[in-house]
């Protein structure tokens, strides 16, 4: 497929009108705060505080690391689930504008996802304080994170697809959204070792592409493990399938937003 | 009364655009429908509309917004839509830009669209207007590069200077709108698409808004699509216009035939007979006689009262006769009394004399006033006004609790009656102001019944006394049915009843007895029954003058027809065509139809 140069316009267009509204909703979250956007670093920071007091002095789990297993799992959880959650109210609170202006609908979830990314990467630098705590020395492994991300990134702009248009049609998927992540959050080993799991739960993570994608983060920063080429393709090919699913929903329905928005 | 509004197509106009092939078509709007499902039961959850679906219970009522319409716009076309609220005229504009998808037909757009529906849309009110303004060109789609070279332009027009750096939400309501505006018109689009923007902002800015719509319409040679309220404005930036009522096309032709048609007929209401009528006689190539309308009216009843009193009542007047200008049956039972003592009526105010009613008063050097009050309402201000003005004069005060002892009471206070008396009912003014040329010129006294069927002793014992030989009944079967006439027919009273269907066909009924009893009337008076205030005091005019009184009201069609017959009827010998009233109620247009009428 060629690409026109009305084509190449439109998408600068739109790349514009993405950052806009990432910058916008930048200024938005921290205006008034007083710490500002310290608390995107602050933030995985206390909570990794909270759960490894609690998890170490309730479960005794043998992790080396403990906290800095939890802060991996967490941020990378957290990117899937907030980028999800906010991709999905992002058409109806954005009725106003869908209702008056001819504007690419696709635009909406996908801010949504970069915004969370934005507030991803500046979460990294907990991480980082935290391995410097640790001295955890970083690996060439480290490297791959970009591909992680980029991974993570698909896959959840893919599923905020699927939620968007359903959250336009019922708008029940907003509450029953919060639980599914919940009971997803116990179903991936993010507090917990793997090895406590029963075989069959095992054999099921193989399955949670969330499963996959912590454990990438933590091969590559906590214990130096070089992802295979096969668990690379495993994890694109997740975040591409739910990416073109995603894209199919939307598009096969987004005419018909703007009678139910 | 919706039910009423016509929808069929109107097409037998002559105005259908000759082909104009040199300019290329911008818009093309190609039977165009748009049905909107509306769930007739609210279904947001996944459980009820698994129910409903389980059911076969999914029921949508269907809202035909838009039923096959066509348009063409060619370049340079300046295209209005007129049409009443809810017409469908906002979602033509959203399927020609593109915000919305027609159910059936196509529309097709040749060339970039800005549209300035509803200004503002993704403002965020806790940025500040500089971080706005590039958002909401990013949304509206402009490039970086353009906003950042535009912006000192788009600052200067929109006049914020001084507030750029302040949170939006400090600003005020037009400040906002002067910003969407000036983003939204900063680029010369190919095709403008303006909804309504122009009402906002104070006047100043609404010129200048205006002025930059007509600077893009001049010399960028932008094709523009416009819907407004404001008929004028239509009319003064379009060439084409269409007229579009709940969804359907009806008139489609040059800015300045649509914009007429649809001031006379747009919204009002009637059978599509009465439509007709009115429309052929628009469109009929008559010129009206010279001088033949003429038009009494003053910034409000009291003055309008004025004025009519003058027209018969020239110089000094001993009595004059003041009634509260809020209360109808009062003012008529005035006028009555009036007719009889051969005195001026003029209204006043409850709580205070209005200037022009004291200075007229002044006027006539009257000696005698008389007051009528119905249940206590008149203030004492209002009487010590009226004593007080001119020392010794007298004011006899007649108040009543109800209007069929005021009435009795005006009765009794002159003795100079015709034979004829008039008895209705309170609200009945339609019927009453159409009786006035007859009854004010024979000096009927008017009474009132006292409730439904029933007449007050006392006004019976009036009404039997003998000096009547007639009663005219104004009023239907309710107010009195045949047995509470039986004992005025038994004392000898020939009783005459008008039982129309609504007040326009009593009027015809009425004004058509009036010329059986002899009277060529020699000029008309249009009044509306709407607001009938500046015709209560018409009367001693009308009896003067050889008038008959004609009502109509131009946001009712089927009384326009009928007034259109009736003057038609009266035709060549009518003189004058007096319209009571400013132009909120009759406009030129109004008054043209029916002059066109008098002179066919």
């Amino acid at each position: 497929m060629a690409f026109s140069a009305t084509d190449k316009a439109a998408l600068n267009r739109n790349w514009f009108t993405i950052t806009s509204l990432v910058t916008k909703d930048f200024k938005l979250k921290y205006r008034r705060s007083v710490l500002g956007i310290a608390w995107s670093v602050l933030n995985p920071l206390l909570m990794m505080c909270v759960l490894s007091a609690v998890f170490s002095t309730f479960f005794r789990f043998q992790i080396e690391n403990f906290p800095l297993y939890l802060i991996l799992g967490n941020t990378i959880f957290s990117l899937m689930a907030d980028s999800t959650s906010s991709a999905m109210s992002s058409i109806i609170d954005s009725a106003p504008l869908i209702k008056k202006i001819r504007i690419e609908k696709l635009i909406f979830p996908l801010e949504k996802v970069l915004f969370t990314l934005v507030n991803f990467v500046i979460s990294l630098i907990a991480v980082a304080l935290v391995m410097l705590f640790f001295r955890i020395v970083p690996t060439w492994n480290l490297l791959l994170l970009p591909l992680l991300i980029l991974y993570v990134t698909i896959f959840s702009a893919g599923i905020g697809l699927i939620l968007a248009t359903l959250a336009v049609f019922f708008r029940d998927v907003l509450h029953f959204w919060s639980v599914i992540i919940t009971a997803w959050t116990y179903a991936t080993p993010l507090f917990y070792p793997v090895d406590i799991l029963p075989d069959w739960m095992l054999a099921f993570e193989t399955f949670n592409p969330m499963y996959h994608y912590v454990t990438y983060f933590r091969d590559i920063a906590l214990w130096g493990n070089t992802p295979g080429v096969g668990e690379n393709l495993v994890c694109l090919g997740m975040a591409l399938v739910m990416l073109v699913l995603g894209l199919v929903v939307f598009k096969k329905n987004e005419k018909k937003f703007i009678l139910y928005v | 009364m919706a039910e009423n509004i016509n929808t069929t197509s109107l097409q037998c106009l002559a105005t259908s655009f000759e082909e104009e092939p040199g300019r290329p078509v911008m818009i093309s709007v190609d039977h165009v429908s748009m049905v909107f499902n509306m769930a007739s039961e609210q279904l947001n959850n996944l459980k009820e509309y698994a129910i409903a679906l389980a059911r076969h219970e999914l029921r949508f009522k269907e809202l035909k917004a838009l039923d096959d319409v066509s348009l063409e716009v060619r370049r340079g076309d300046v295209f209005g839509i007129l049409g009443t609220n809810g017409s469908g005229k906002s979602t033509l504009l959203k399927i020609v830009a593109g915000v919305l998808e027609p159910t059936l037909g196509t529309c097709t757009i040749n060339g970039n669209i800005a549209p300035l529906i509803e200004l503002g849309a993704g403002f965020d009110l806790e940025l500040t207007a500089r971080e706005n303004i590039y958002l909401n060109g990013a949304l509206l789609g402009y490039p970086k590069k353009f906003i950042e070279q535009h912006f000192d332009d788009i600052v200067a027009f929109a006049e914020v200077e001084q507030f750029l750096d302040m949170p939006m939400k400090n600003y005020s309501s037009g400040m906002v709108a002067r910003i969407a505006f000036a983003i939204a018109t900063i680029i010369v689009p190919e095709i403008l698409i303006v909804d309504e923007v122009l009402s906002v902002g104070d006047f100043m800015f609404q010129q200048k808004c205006e002025r930059r719509i007509q600077e893009l319409i001049k010399e960028h040679e932008v094709t523009v699509l416009i819907v407004s309220h404001n008929n004028d404005q239509i009319e003064r930036l379009c060439n084409k216009a269409i007229w579009i009522e709940k969804g359907h096309p009806r008139l489609m032709g040059s800015a300045q035939d649509v914009c007429r048609i649809y001031r006379v007929l747009g919204g009002h209401t009637g059978k599509a007979s009465s439509e007709q009528r009115v429309f052929d006689m628009l469109g009929r190539d008559v010129s009206p006689r010279e001088e033949l309308t003429r038009t009494i009216s003053a910034d409000d009843r009291y003055g309008s009262a004025v004025k009519l009193a003058e027209l018969c009542h020239e110089g000094p007047s001993d009595t004059v006769i003041i009634c509260p200008g809020e209360d109808a049956s009062a003012c008529l039972v005035g006028a009555g009394l009036g007719s009889t003592l051969d005195a001026p009526l003029l209204l006043t105010r409850s709580e205070s004399l209005p200037d022009v009613t004291a200075h007229a008063l002044r006027q006539y050097g009257a000696s005698h006033v008389i007051a009528l009050d119905r249940g206590c309402r008149l203030s004492p201000v209002v009487t010590s006004a009226l004593e007080d003005e001119a020392g010794e004069r007298k004011v006899t005060l007649l108040q009543k609790a109800t209007i069929d002892e005021l009435a009795l009471a005006a009765f009794r206070a002159a003795d100079q009656w015709g034979d004829t008396a008039v008895i209705t009912w309170d609200g009945c003014t339609g019927d009453i102001i159409s009786l006035l040329p007859f009854s004010q010129g024979e000096r009927a006294p008017l009474f009132f019944n006292h409730d439904d069927g029933i007449i007050a002793p006392e006004t019976l014992a009036a009404l039997t006394s003998g000096a009547f030989r007639r009663l005219i009944v104004l009023g239907g079967t309710v107010s009195f049915p045949e047995s509470c006439l039986e004992p005025l027919r038994e004392a000898g009273l020939e009783v005459i009843r008008f039982c129309g269907k609504d007040a326009y066909d009593a009027n015809g009924l009425i004004d058509d007895w009036i010329v059986t009893q002899g009277k060529r009337p020699r000029n008309l008076i249009i009044t509306s029954i709407w607001n009938p205030f500046d015709a209560l005091t018409a009367g001693p005019c009308a009896a003067a003058s050889d008038s008959l009184i004609v009502l109509e009201d131009p946001g009712d069609l089927d009384s326009v027809a009928r007034a259109i017959d009736y003057v038609e009827k009266m035709g060549p010998g009518i003189e004058h065509l007096v319209f009571l009233g400013d132009h909120t109620r009759f406009q030129e247009l109004d008054k043209e139809i029916l002059a066109k009428a008098a002179s066919c």
